[in-house]
This record gives structure tokens, C-alpha cells and sequence, in this order.
């Protein structure tokens, strides 16, 4: 019996990046068998089973002949059902089923997907991730399950063609029907269509904290919003990606390539364009905030990258997950290490937390009897106390707003219009920042600040009057000159005045501690 | 005998767990010293009386040496001294008491009981307006050279001492446990702030007594006791503070009760006791001229004038803050509706006047006028 040898072309997954991956088809005679080698995974072995029956029912043959399959390079583990496709191809082109045509080479192709019994293509996650990684390396040509072709429709200079079966690949690649290739979106087009999930003016009355939203926005500052339960922190929370400028590309790419990898994309979606919000429940663990698992997947801080990750009753969380925090807001990156595996995901994101004033969420409420002692309370507050805290710029209490009054208020500012100040003020940033690591002014160190930041006489003075008689610490001292800052660049400002710093003094709630007396 | 001191015998005595009319009975007719020699020859404390077996056990227990050694040690080192019924330093207001504790231990100076003195109690989960005002009728009182007593309890109790303190004269405590014990542990540095300005802390309880539950309504006879008068600032209905109104009206002693927030059931044993005929009162002055303590009153009318001065340097926004706040406390979103001011200028603006002393910031972002009050 002669022995003959096929090869095909697929990526594997580690972290966000994808490899190539060879799979190498070899059939002899001998003992009738299939054996897949190269460190597959249980998912990657099962697929034995999927691709003989998905070969049968797609009218060609299974020829009873001793094949080996290797996946290389062999060192490198593979997971996941996207190895069915290339496997089938590589079987079928083995045992002699299919001829390729003559202008399509097989080594070039880059095939993915997951086979269904019956010989239908299923979407797979990570689809971006393998096509971005593809076009790194100058790959042009792929193939890919229909319903992922949507992800990979922004990406410049590649031909995607979309399969929905194992009998379309079949025809596509002998030449008898060319599966049409799927059309280039435009970026721009799509962001236009974006229409923002929670719109500001559905916020009533909160005319300082919306402010306050606005600020953090603006230079990018963390903030924390305490308040009773329903007075609108979740709220407030959810429309800050609608006044947020829009993603670009790059960052859209980043954003969706985490979610294509983490399987949260909805099936058929593009590029995302809507920043990420993300609220875990107080209950999450260390590796659900982070990334963790055996296959090291991301974590709900890279999930809100280029985004929002809001965490609603921050002193509940367990203090292990708050700690976990501290690596991504400085560095914008996480690691997640495994046994097997080490991955590391982009993670920079806007934390926006949200907090009672006390256990029982009334205290100083005009609705309610606060009900908590003062040991209770300083416990409580006691719980966010540290370095998280530090991360911190922005500290707003939230005003519970009566019935009546949401009824009577007038109407409130847009998303739309809060959002084009915005984007002027992050513009003037970028403008400023345009030679050195910062981005906004949120990320500034305490050279930048002194760099950054000139503070006229007056507002120098001031501030060192309201250190003296409010009872700053220095740590918030340089928060209020960096908040001041966005402020002055609001207003497009060049130097920080009084008013600016008077007002970002405002924002250190937790630091005029007149609730710990 | 030598190395065991009469605070030590009292200690001893005091953790026998006898009724307070046995104790008093016993120390009214001999010394201290002359009971201990006496159980130390025949193991009888008291001749042809027949003890609770626990007070004997404890008593037994109490007279180790190594015990009596060890609380001799303690004693010293927290500097505790001790006061019987039948000493001439016994408290006066304390002598003719049906219930008057046989043994008191104090720390610090017992001279400042020669004041006049006015006992302070109210609850311990007080608003802030109460606290506000026993703050400030405490420090009025101790401006007057009034000693404020209380029991070093949160809230009400606290704001007591911390006005008094600020005001200048001594405060006292009574506690509801030993002396060593820190209790409630929050307070420790007010306690140490109280003795340092030589004011007193007072207890019948011996080293060791823990703050059990029924030791502080017993101990509110005690903190009525020692007071010319009562002053309740804030209490429900069921409270240890309506206790404490209890012991001061069976001791004969006036009630002054604060008005409170009409319907607030914080307040609900304040308006109670006030219809049944409690004297209504609102400042430290309408107090002193109750009490006949007229030479103490001070002089008033030099207060007035912070607010006219200052008025003319405010600018316009400030000025329109100004006058909402004058009318009563709001929140900031009601100063944003009425001012009519963007929130950005209005955060500005208060916080100028927060700089200037001139507002200030209640728990749930509402602010008042400083100038209001005083």
C-alpha cells in the first residue's frame, strides 16, 4: 500500500495571540486507526469522532487505512473544536477524496471551524484573535465558520471566505463552486451606527454627580460614588461608555479580540463599537476578576478593557479581588499564570465603584433611620481603606432623588452633548501628552503633575488654605490638582485657577471624614 | 499584712458579689483593713452571717496572695483609688442615697465633684442634630465652669465629653465595668483625653468586672446621681436613658429635656417626658437660669457679628448660597435648583464658603450656614 501525506494550515490560541499551526495528515496501510499526537487537548482528540462522521455524511469516504495526525510544532498545547476543519480537509486530502486546485495551495490556506456530525461549520471563539494573527504573518486566505466572519470583516487585505458547511470547503477548494468572499466593512461605518444603551438624559435631577461623571470622563479618573441604595449609582454608571469617546479602530480591535477569545461576542456580531461595561456581583472570585482557569481565559478586568469595569458594593468584595485590582490599574495589563500556561491581556480600563454610606445604606438619608453604630460603620468604611483607594481621584456622594422630583425635574443633557465636551477635553490631552507615556490626565505621576499642572498663586494658596481647614491628606492633595486639570481642560483652560481647583476639592467625599465622628 | 493596700481589700470586697446594702453594712461599721484581718484569722467575712456559696468561693479565691499581689500591681500601675461610704471624700450628692454604692474606684481628680454638675445621657445611635446640640450645650455648660457628667458610652454620652472638653472645665465618667477594662474601646482616647485635662472616671465595679448588659442601668443611678440636674437630649421610649430619668426623678433631681425632632422616634421619650411636665429647654443659658445659677450666665451679645462683617466680601454666587442656607440646611441638589447655578460653579462656590468657615457639610451631602446657630 502506498503511503501518502497531506498538509494543512490552522492557528492555535495562547492568551490573545494566535500560532500556526501545521497539521500534517499521514496515511498508511496497517492496522485501520486514527491517532492525533502534538499535544492535543480532550476537545482536540474528540474531534476524531466528529470529523468521520462529518467526512461521511459530506458523500466521501473514509478509507479503512492506519493515519496519523500531528499537530505542529508539537510542543505548543492546542485546544478547543477549531482543529475539526483543518483535520477533515487534511484527512480527505490524504486518502486521496479531494485535489486541490491548481491556484490554491493548501500550506497557505489558513482553516478553521468546528465540525457538526452532520458536516455543518459552528462558530468558534477567538476567530479575531487567528485572523489578526494570520494577517501578521502575511497569510491572505482563510476560511472560516460563517457566523465569525463578521469579526474578521474589518480587518485590511485579507479574503475571507465564509463556510457553512464541510461540503462548501469541499467544493471551494477543488475548484467546482468558490464560496463568495465576505465583503470589507468599513470601521467608520459601522461607529456610526452606534447608539449608546443608556442615554444621560434618562438620569434625573444628580446634578453633581453627573457632573462629576463628567470630570472622570474627561481625564479618565476612576471615581467612587457613594449613596443609598437607589439613588442611582448603576445608573449613572452605565451611560458613562455612551459620553466616553467612541473606540477606535485599534482599540476596537483589542477590545473585541479579548471577547472573541473569551466567547462573549454574540454570534454574527462585528467589531465592537460600544466601549465595554462590565459589573461582576460582589461575590466574584480572584480568577474571575483577573483571568484564571486551566486555559488561562481573561478575566472580567480585561473583558472592560477600553472600557468600564464597575464595581457596585465595593466594600462587599472580597478583599482578595479588590487586591487583585492593583496590577491592571497600574500597568494596564494583566498576567495570568497557570500551570501550563501564562497568558497576558491588555486591561486598561476606567474603574467606577459604587458604595454605601454605611451598612445599611441610610445613613445621613432624609428617607430613612440609619440603623448602624459607629463601630459598624467605620468597619465598613474601613473596608476600602488602602491602596485601591488611592487609585481613586474622584470620591462623589449620591443624593437619593424623591418621586415627585423625578417626575417635575426638567429635561436633562444628552449623552451626545456631554460627550462632544468630552471629546474636546481628551483632545486637548492627547495634544499635550503627545511625547510622553500619558494618555490622559489620570495617569499622571507626580513629575507630570509638576510638569502638567502650573497652578496659578491664588489657586495655590487656596489649596493649601482648604489642606489646612478641611483636613486633606496629602494624598488627596495631588489628586485635587489632577482633577483640577481636567477641569481647566473642560473648560479649555491652560493654567488651573481657583474656581477649578475650588471645585475639584468637591470631589474628595471621603476625605472631609465627617461621618467617622 | 504588709503590701496589701485599702484598694486592694476594697477590690477584694467589691468581687464578692455581695448585695449593695450588705456592703454597705459592713464598711459603715469597720475599716477595710480590720475585715481582711479578720478573714485572714477565722475565713469569716462577715460574723454570724452565712454567705452565698459563691460569694464565699469568690472571696476565698480572691484572697490568694498571688491574686491579691497581681490586682495590687494593677491597681497602682492604672493609678485607680477608691472611696467607702463612710469616708469623708465620698461623693456628697452620693451619701443619702437609699442605693448608693458602698465602694466607689475612680481615676484621676475627685476635687472637680465640688462643682456644680449636670448629667448628660441620651442615646447612643444619636442623629447628628442631637449630637450637634449636646456638643454645644455641653461646651456652653463648661464655659460656665460646669462639670458635665455622662458614661463615656458612643453618641450622645461622647458628644457630652468632647463639649465639655472643648469648653474647657473637667467632664467626669461613670462606667459600667472595672476600671481596666476599655470600654467601649472607640472612646479610649477621649477616656485618656478626659483624665489628661483632669477630669474624673468613675466605677463601683472591681478590676476584671466585664460590660455586661444589666451593669448600665444599674450604673445610670450612679451618672444621675452625681448631677445637680439631668439633661436628656435624645431617647426612645424603651432606653437606658429613660432609666436614667427614672433614678433622677426617685433621687429628686430636675429633668431637662431637649425638644428634639417632632417625629423622629429617636426623640419619641423626650416629647413624652416633656408632656408629662419634664422642663423644656434649648441652650446651656435657659439651663443655668433654671438652676438659679445666674452668677455663671455670661455675658451675651458679643456673638452676633461674624455674619454682617463677612457678608460684604462674597461674591455674587456665594451670596445667593448664602442666602438659601440662611433660610435652613439643604441638600445640594435643591441649592442647584434654587441658585439656578451650573454644577460645576455651585461645587466652586461651596466649597469657598466650606474654606471660609462660613458652611458646612452634613452626612448626606447637605450643608448649613455656621453662622445660623450660637
Amino acid at each position: 500500500m502506498r503511503e501518502m501525506m497531506a498538509r494543512t494550515l490552522t492557528f492555535g490560541l495562547s492568551g490573545v495571540r494566535g500560532f500556526p499551526v501545521q497539521v500534517e495528515v499521514f496515511s498508511t496501510g496497517g492496522m485501520p486507526g486514527m491517532e492525533i499526537i502534538g499535544l492535543p487537548d480532550a476537545s482536540v482528540r474528540e474531534s476524531r469522532e466528529r470529523v468521520n462522521a462529518a467526512i461521511l455524511n459530506s458523500g466521501k469516504e473514509m478509507p479503512p487505512r492506519r493515519i496519523t495526525i500531528n499537530l505542529a510544532p508539537a510542543d505548543m498545547r492546542k485546544e478547543g473544536p477549531s482543529f475539526d476543519l483543518p483535520i477533515a480537509v487534511g484527512l480527505l486530502a490524504a486518502n486521496m477524496q479531494i485535489f486541490p486546485r491548481a491556484d490554491l495551495d493548501l500550506k497557505k490556506t489558513v482553516l478553521f471551524g468546528e465540525l457538526s456530525l452532520d458536516g455543518q461549520i459552528h462558530p468558534v471563539n477567538g476567530a479575531l484573535a487567528i485572523v489578526i494573527s494570520a494577517s501578521e504573518q502575511g497569510l491572505t486566505d482563510v476560511i472560516l465558520p460563517a457566523e465569525n466572519a463578521m469579526e474578521a470583516a474589518c480587518i485590511q487585505g485579507m479574503n475571507i471566505f465564509p463556510a457553512h458547511s464541510l461540503t462548501e470547503v469541499i467544493e471551494h477548494i477543488e475548484g467546482k463552486r468558490i464560496i463568495p468572499p465576505q465583503e470589507q466593512l468599513d470601521y467608520e461605518t459601522l461607529k456610526a451606527q452606534r447608539i449608546p444603551s443608556t442615554d444621560l438624559s434618562q438620569v434625573k435631577g444628580q446634578q453633581s454627580a453627573r457632573r462629576a461623571l463628567e470630570v472622570a470622563a474627561a481625564g479618565g479618573h476612576n471615581m467612587l460614588m457613594i449613596g443609598a441604595p437607589g439613588s442611582g449609582k448603576t445608573m449613572l454608571a452605565r451611560s458613562l461608555p455612551g459620553i466616553l469617546p467612541p473606540l477606535s479602530f485599534s482599540e476596537s480591535l483589542e477590545t473585541t479580540r479579548i471577547f472573541s477569545i473569551a466567547g462573549k461576542l454574540t454570534p454574527g456580531s462585528g467589531l465592537m463599537v460600544e466601549r465595554p461595561f462590565c459589573a461582576p456581583h460582589h461575590s466574584a472570585s480572584v480568577a474571575s476578576m483577573v483571568g484564571g482557569g486551566s486555559n488561562a481565559s481573561p478575566g472580567e478586568v480585561s473583558l472592560a478593557h477600553n472600557g468600564v469595569l464597575f464595581l457596585d458594593e465595593l466594600p462587599e468584595f472580597s478583599r482578595a479581588a479588590l487586591e487583585a485590582l492593583r496590577q491592571p490599574l497600574e500597568d494596564g495589563v494583566v498576567t495570568v499564570s497557570r500551570v501550563r500556561r501564562q497568558a497576558q491581556y491588555q486591561s486598561s480600563f476606567m474603574l467606577i465603584a459604587g458604595m454605601n454610606p454605611c451598612p445599611c445604606g441610610y445613613y445621613g438619608s432624609r428617607q430613612r433611620e440609619c440603623r448602624c453604630t459607629p463601630v459598624e460603620i467605620r468597619r465598613y468604611l474601613d473596608q476600602v481603606s488602602g491602596p485601591l483607594l488611592d487609585r481613586i481621584d474622584i470620591q462623589v456622594e449620591v443624593d437619593t432623588v424623591p418621586v415627585q422630583e423625578i417626575r417635575a425635574s426638567k429635561p436633562a443633557e444628552s449623552s451626545a452633548q456631554v460627550a462632544e465636551r468630552v471629546a474636546l477635553a481628551r483632545r486637548i490631552q492627547q495634544e499635550r501628552y503627545r511625547q510622553t507615556p500619558f494618555h490622559c490626565n489620570a495617569q499622571l505621576d507626580n513629575a507630570g503633575i509638576r510638569q502638567y499642572c502650573r497652578l496659578s498663586p491664588d489657586a495655590e494658596s487656596l489649596l493649601n488654605l482648604a489642606v489646612e481647614r478641611m483636613n486633606l491628606s496629602m494624598r488627596a492633595y495631588h489628586r485635587v490638582i489632577k482633577v483640577a486639570r481636567t477641569i481647566a481642560d473642560l473648560q479649555q483652560e491652560e493654567k488651573i485657577g481657583t474656581a477649578e481647583i475650588a471645585e475639584a476639592i468637591q470631589y474628595r467625599e471621603l476625605d472631609q471624614k465627617y461621618w467617622r465622628g | 499584712m504588709i503590701g496589701i493596700s485599702r484598694e486592694a481589700i476594697l477590690n477584694w470586697i467589691a468581687g464578692a458579689g455581695l448585695s449593695p446594702d450588705q456592703m454597705r453594712e459592713l464598711l459603715r461599721e469597720e475599716e477595710p483593713e480590720s475585715v481582711w484581718e479578720r478573714f485572714q484569722k477565722t475565713g469569716v467575712l462577715i460574723p454570724e452571717k452565712k454567705l452565698a456559696v459563691r460569694s464565699e468561693k469568690a472571696l476565698r479565691a480572691g484572697a490568694d496572695g498571688k491574686v491579691i499581689a497581681a490586682n495590687r500591681e494593677r491597681i497602682e500601675r492604672l493609678g485607680i483609688r477608691a472611696v467607702t461610704c463612710s469616708d469623708s471624700q465620698y461623693p456628697a450628692r452620693l451619701r443619702d442615697l437609699p442605693d448608693a454604692p458602698a465602694v466607689l474606684f475612680y481615676q484621676g481628680n475627685p476635687e472637680v465633684l465640688k462643682n456644680s454638675t449636670v448629667s448628660i445621657v441620651g442615646s447612643r445611635s444619636a442623629g447628628y442634630k442631637g449630637l450637634e446640640a449636646t456638643r454645644r450645650i455641653a461646651e456652653n455648660l463648661s464655659r460656665a465652669g460646669i462639670t458635665v457628667i455622662s458614661g463615656l458610652a458612643y453618641g450622645i454620652d461622647a458628644a457630652a465629653h468632647q463639649g465639655c472638653l472643648k469648653g474647657g472645665s473637667p467632664t467626669v465618667a461613670v462606667l459600667g465595668c472595672g476600671l481596666d477594662q476599655e470600654y467601649p474601646a472607640e472612646n479610649a482616647p477621649l477616656r485618656r483625653r478626659m483624665i489628661e485635662a483632669g477630669g474624673l472616671v468613675i466605677s463601683e465595679h472591681p478590676l476584671g468586672d466585664k460590660p455586661l448588659g444589666w451593669h448600665f442601668p444599674w450604673r445610670n443611678r450612679i451618672v444621675s446621681g452625681l448631677g445637680d440636674c439631668l439633661v436628656l437630649m435624645e431617647a426612645r421610649i424603651r432606653s437606658g436613658s429613660m432609666t436614667t430619668v427614672q433614678h433622677a426623678l426617685n433621687q429628686g433631681k430636675d429633668v431637662f429635656v431637649y425638644p428634639g425632632e417632632a417625629d423622629s422616634p429617636r426623640c419619641e421619650g423626650n416629647h413624652q417626658l416633656l408632656r408629662e411636665g419634664a422642663i423644656y429647654f434649648t441652650t446651656a443659658e435657659d439651663l443655668m437660669e433654671d438652676m438659679g445659677w445666674l452668677d455663671k450666665l455670661p455675658d451675651v451679645g458679643h456673638n452676633n457679628e461674624s455674619s454682617a462683617q463677612s457678608g460684604a466680601q462674597l461674591s455674587a454666587a456665594e451670596r445667593l448660597v448664602m442666602n438659601q442656607l440662611d433660610k435652613g440646611e439643604l441638600g445640594f441638589e435643591q441649592l442647584c435648583d434654587r441658585t439656578n447655578l451650573p454644577a460645576a460653579m455651585l461645587s466652586a462656590t461651596i466649597s469657598m464658603l466650606q474654606i471660609r468657615g462660613l458652611i458646612r457639610l452634613l452626612p448626606g451631602k447637605r450643608y448649613e450656614s455656621v453662622t445660623e446657630k450660637q
